[in-house]
């Protein structure tokens, strides 16, 4: 949960520029919760059923705990109109993208006016 | 009193060696507390100094067993061959993430989806077209 701590602590740059970061796994509604309740600046999503990780493919096959279905790390950038504008995906399921990177890619796919 | 013997070594004292061994085991738990203190630090770049930490360790404990042999030393070997070839596999091929192919390309429209938050609320497609630029962010879970 470092990534998403991290995330957390840096909200308030999200917030000036004027973006929500929203968070999903397909943990079970109790263990979202307590996520919610741990970083309550993001916006966690409960994906259960994995709807939407189904819907945008990114699902990774047997790589989570007991050989199961999980999420392959991924982060989109989506504007306020429901197009993507920026994805990435890491080389292995170890690296994560730090606040700083993720900000610099705000940053150049949505340069201040 | 004649002090003269206790200046000479014994014959039959084993022969001193680098603790290779030891050392070899100190670079197998180098490389998780590395990891464990860089996390803590939120650096979280992939670790391949895990298993090449692991990697010299090994090397150390085979220079320890053919330095002396026994039993238990070559039983410790390879134990650390083990772990050395779990980490290289969980590197190499089970971290490994597939390239992204899915339809929610650069310029694409999210699919259409519906899930829900945490609390129960409905959270569809249609929530990331009310104007409000989004980070959609995946993660594995929290286990």
């Amino acid at each position: 949960m470092v990534e998403l701590g991290e995330l957390e602590k840096r909200h308030e740059d999200f917030a000036t520029r004027q973006v929500r970061v929203v968070v999903i796994s397909n943990d079970d509604r109790e263990t979202a919760s307590a996520t919610q309740s741990d970083f309550p600046h993001l916006v966690v999503v409960a994906d259960v059923e994995q709807s939407l990780a189904k819907a945008v493919a990114v699902i990774h096959a047997g790589a989570g705990r007991n050989w199961k279905d999980t999420n392959a790390p991924t982060t989109f950038l989506v504007d306020g109109t429901g197009y993507v504008r920026w994805i990435f995906r890491p080389g292995r399921f170890t690296e994560r993208l730090s606040p700083d990177e993720l900000l610099a890619a705000t940053d150049a796919t949505w340069p201040a006016k | 009193m004649d002090n003269s013997r206790t200046a000479i070594a014994s014959p039959l004292a084993p022969p001193r060696h680098w603790p290779f061994f030891f050392l070899g085991f100190l670079f197998i738990i180098l490389g998780p507390a590395l990891y464990f203190i860089r996390l803590r630090l939120h650096h979280t770049e992939t670790p391949w100094y895990m298993p090449a930490l692991t990697s010299i360790g090994v090397l150390f404990a085979i220079v320890s067993v053919w330095q002396r042999r026994g039993f238990l030393r070559p039983v410790g070997l390879l134990l650390f061959v083990l772990v050395c070839g779990l980490q290289w596999f969980y590197m190499v091929v089970h971290a490994k993430t597939p390239s992204y192919t899915g339809p929610a390309q650069s310029g694409s429209k999210v699919p259409a989806f519906a899930t829900s938050l945490s609390n129960g609320e409905a959270f569809t497609d249609r929530d990331l077209e009310n104007g409000q630029r989004t980070v959609l962010l995946f993660f594995r879970g929290r286990w």
